[in-house]
């Protein structure tokens, strides 16, 4: 596919894709709430709408140029992440023979990212949430590069051309068990959410966002919503598959089955966040740190000794 | 800076009004169950409200924070004063008592009225700092001294492991969201662990009367929940309790369930929060389950043994369990555990008194 | 030759003069923090130059590691300056002549180096596998440097650790371990530790009282420095 027609698949993904997270959302918490869903299509749009005719307000003696470029660094990495998707078995709109480290190096940025956002705004509880979120990012963030090395290790490439094309007999979902549960956990620190939610969290009067009005604070939440459409985008690529779909079924038909895979995990992730309590920061280290990071390299290992030759 | 397109108006004013809420005496029940109406939206911050809600009795103590609360709304910023006595220089303040439903009134307010509030507070800083010292910030050099107003952070011992980092001292309160009423508490913070915690102002205590039983229990564990990030399975609880009060039937063994399968209980480390509290041991596991469980006693609070100190209870704590230990109370007991405490005697630092002054706002 | 310039060239140049301006603002900026940031763009740019230079691996494992180190760096200093943003404006430079004349000479150094040494020039071809060259050499033929750095760093890091915690070589660190006599009962092996906690650092010359006066009676947030 042409550049041209790469570009508009992905900002084409991202937009609907971060309107279909907010519509989860809505379903999810009426779900466990046991109330009717207000609004489902139009609420997000009206949300966003209210924040962007909100004033923006100041602090005393903000960083101000970080604190404007935190939400939009936080939107370059989410586009990134999906610009790496390969979006049918001809290619992705970047290419590059080291995806998987790229990938890398988004989610280390958006731990930069969100940092910068909550230290920027000089207050108490934005920065507290601004460290104590790369306390839990940074671990976590090893943990998703051991899966993903495990992913590459069928592949003999750190591409993900080269990974969606190895999992044509199986996919990695099912060679690797552990592999799209740990992912999904890291999806829910990347996109400050549930369980992971360290930095824009209730008990810090929203955390890094706390300070934050306007237009900026729309960029942000539309932000994480992108970053939930990239992370899903790629973990339906490293796990599920990617675009391939059926034996029956033809080339073409791989955006639509990419698609279909992205919302699939989006779901997952929406339920996640909605379902499982938070620790105490001091207990989420604990558990990455004993548990979780071990577990993934026993899974690499076992990737290791199953995809020697 | 706003964008103000006209269909970007229309699309906005579809949505829920964000509201603030500077909850006082006795109001507390009655701000969760309007925060169950669709239409409004309940938020954490002030920078993200619409209209400010004051609702109950604010004491005389609080107002200078209300006042800086009030100011951090963003323009164009609306008051409604809910079973509340409004200050004597604003200029046609919208009241309504409690009794009241103020859904309505809030809608009508942010929809009808476009004119935005004055600040409550001069637009002056907390203390002279322009000039002073070599870079013209406030302060003496590179450490300590009172930068922009405020003393600077210096070092002191980590109570768990001796390790020296900054020490900041803060005053957290009384306006947060699903925070007791009225409590402001004094933290000297390292990182966010608490290494010394002081109660500045005790609760606004509920009055006599107050509902007892399971209601008035689910909704301390809603708040409780809400802090775990289960902000979903708190309105659940919201729900249930407002539908107990409606005297409807309500069955708590599912609520229960679901609380467990959510990993509340897992989450919550075991032992935060020990304390003998009515006569027998119970941590922040216990008194959650006793919330949601089944039994309908009444409050055992008529017991002659002290109650445990607050600020004893949060020393060493990082701020997420600290808050997590003061939502594991109920108002009534909190009430008897959180008394005002003297500040220590300090030296001759006139840093004290320039800083004691400070009232923090900002546009 | 091709004398229109081309847009790699274009891309060096100006990775290049990002690279040298932000590295200059990292000693001119008044803030941590932001020192630390602006070190990360500025090999931000170097590993742009590495993308150019067709080392795809290095050239992005490089901003992935460098945005980590420099994001633990920048919390250290968060955690050492307990103000937010860093409310006092502080200069980032110590010992002025010293470092010019260091970095004066280093730069001559390196220059004359690049200048007079002959520089490959061999373009690699367009389907060079970089990152199966990289990983042969690496498990191959340079494994035992690798593995044995590994294995160095990974036991420097324990080690610190240890000797840093609590419970000290000798005793709980607290009171100040010592090791113990060369006689019984006798004054400690080696120096005898100073009785001021805080040497070294500068750090705290002045003790205002930590727990000074409460800082301001805000209503929400309770925010140090807003």
């Amino acid at each position: 596919m042409n550049a041209a027609t790469a570009v508009g698949a992905t900002l084409l993904l991202m937009l609907g894709g971060a309107w279909l997270v907010a519509v989860f959302d809505r379903i999810a918490a009426a779900l466990v709430a046991r109330r009717p869903v207000g609004s489902l299509w139009l609420g997000p749009l009206q949300s966003g709408a209210s924040l962007l005719v909100s004033r923006t307000n100041q602090t005393e003696h903000p960083d101000a140029l970080n604190w404007a470029l935190a939400p939009a660094l936080y939107l370059v990495l989410a586009f990134v992440g999906v610009a790496l998707v390969p979006f049918s078995t001809s290619g992705a709109l970047v290419d590059i023979p080291a995806g998987i480290v790229l990938w890398g190096a988004v989610e280390s940025l958006t731990v930069v990212a969100v940092f910068l956002h909550g230290w920027s705004a000089n207050a108490l509880f934005p920065l507290l949430g601004a460290y104590r979120y790369v306390a839990v990012g940074l671990p976590i963030m090893l943990v998703s590069m051991f899966v993903l090395i495990a992913a590459a290790l069928p592949a003999q490439s750190l591409a993900l051309g080269a990974i969606v094309q190895s999992q044509a007999g199986l996919w990695n979902v099912v060679r690797q068990p552990l592999g799209l549960p740990l992912f999904l956990l890291l999806g829910l620190s990347l996109t400050l959410r549930g369980p992971f939610n360290y930095a824009d969290s209730a008990d810090l009067a929203g955390g890094t966002d706390a300070e934050r009005s306007g237009p900026p604070r729309a960029v942000w939440q539309w932000a994480r919503l992108s970053m939930a459409v990239s992370f899903s985008a790629m973990a339906a690529t490293v796990f599920l598959g990617g675009p391939l779909g059926p034996a029956w079924g033809t080339a073409e038909l791989g955006p639509l089955w990419l698609t279909l895979k992205t919302a699939v995990v989006l779901a997952l992730l929406v339920a996640a966040s909605h379902l499982l309590a938070r620790m105490p920061p001091s207990r989420m280290l604990t558990l990455l740190w004993t548990v979780l990071l071990p577990l993934s390299f026993v899974g690499l290992v076992a990737a290791g000794i199953e995809a020697a030759p | 800076m706003a964008i103000a397109w006209p269909w970007l108006d229309r699309l906005a004013a579809r949505a829920p009004v964000a509201i603030f809420v500077a909850v006082g005496r006795d109001a507390i029940e009655r701000v969760e169950d309007l925060s169950l109406d669709a239409r409004i939206a309940w938020v954490a911050s002030p920078r993200h409200a619409d209209v400010l809600l004051v609702a109950g009795r604010v004491r005389s103590e609080d107002a200078p924070a209300l006042r800086a609360v009030h100011d951090q709304i963003p323009a164009p910023r609306k008051t409604l004063w809910w079973g509340s006595t409004p200050f004597q220089e604003l200029v046609l303040p919208m009241v309504l008592p409690l009794a009241d439903e103020a859904s309505l009134p809030i809608l009508s307010l942010h929809t009808r009225v476009s004119n935005s509030e004055p600040d409550w507070l001069p637009d002056v800083p907390p203390n002279p700092w322009r000039g002073l010292g070599p870079n013209g910030q406030g302060g003496k050099d590179m450490m300590g001294g009172v930068p922009y107003g405020r003393p600077m952070a210096m070092t002191d011992d980590d109570s768990r492991d001796g390790l020296q980092l900054d020490q900041t001292t803060v005053q957290i309160g009384p306006f947060l969201q699903t925070w007791p009423a009225g409590l402001v508490l004094e933290l000297a913070l390292q990182g966010d662990v608490v290494q010394h915690a002081r109660v500045v102002h005790s609760p606004c205590g509920p009055t006599k009367g107050l509902r007892e039983g399971v209601s008035s229990r689910l909704r301390s564990a809603a708040r409780l929940l809400r802090l775990l990030e289960l902000g979903s399975l708190a309105e659940r609880c919201l729900r249930v309790a407002a539908a107990h009060d409606r005297c409807q039937p309500v069955e708590l063994a599912a609520l229960r369930a679901a609380v467990r399968r959510s990993g509340a209980f897992a989450a919550l480390p075991a032992g935060l929060g020990a304390c003998r509290l009515d006569g027998a041991p119970s941590d922040i596991r216990s008194r959650l389950l006793a919330w949601l469980g089944n039994d309908a006693d009444p409050s055992k609070d008529a017991t002659t043994e002290p109650k445990p100190k607050l600020s004893g209870l949060l020393t060493g704590l990082e701020w997420n369990e600290a808050w997590l230990v003061i939502s594991s109370f109920t108002p009534q007991q909190l009430h008897g555990m959180a008394v005002p405490e003297k500040a220590p005697v300090k030296g001759d630092d006139n840093t004290t008194n320039s800083a004691r002054s400070a009232m923090e706002h900002a546009h | 030759m091709n004398d229109l310039v081309s847009g790699i060239d274009i891309a060096f140049w100006a990775l290049a003069a990002i690279a040298v301006l932000s590295g200059w603002r990292v000693f001119s900026t008044d803030s941590m923090v932001r020192a630390s940031f602006l070190l990360l763009l500025s090999f931000m740019a170097v590993a742009g130059i590495m993308l150019l230079l067709a080392a795809p691996y290095i050239g992005v494992a490089t901003i992935f590691m460098m945005a980590v180190e420099m994001m633990v760096m920048a919390v250290f200093m968060v955690m050492f300056m307990m103000n937010p943003a860093g409310l006092n404006p502080m200069s980032m430079v110590h010992q002025q002549p010293l470092a010019i004349g260091a970095g004066v000479v280093a730069f001559i150094g390196l220059s004359a180096a690049v200048l007079t040494s002959p520089l490959p020039d061999q373009p690699v071809a367009a389907d060079h596998r970089a990152i199966h060259a990289l990983g042969i050499e690496m498990l191959g033929d340079s494994m035992l440097i690798f593995e044995s750095a590994g294995v160095a760093l990974l036991s420097a890091m324990i080690g610190s650790v240890i000797l840093s915690s609590r419970s000290g070589r000798f005793g709980p660190a607290d009171p100040g371990s010592r090791p113990p006599g060369l006689c019984e009962g006798g004054l400690p092996a080696g120096s005898v530790p100073d009785e001021n906690k805080n040497h070294g650092m500068g750090h705290g010359m002045q003790h205002d009282t930590p727990n000074a006066a409460p800082q301001d009676t805000h209503g929400a947030h309770g925010a140090q420095g807003s």
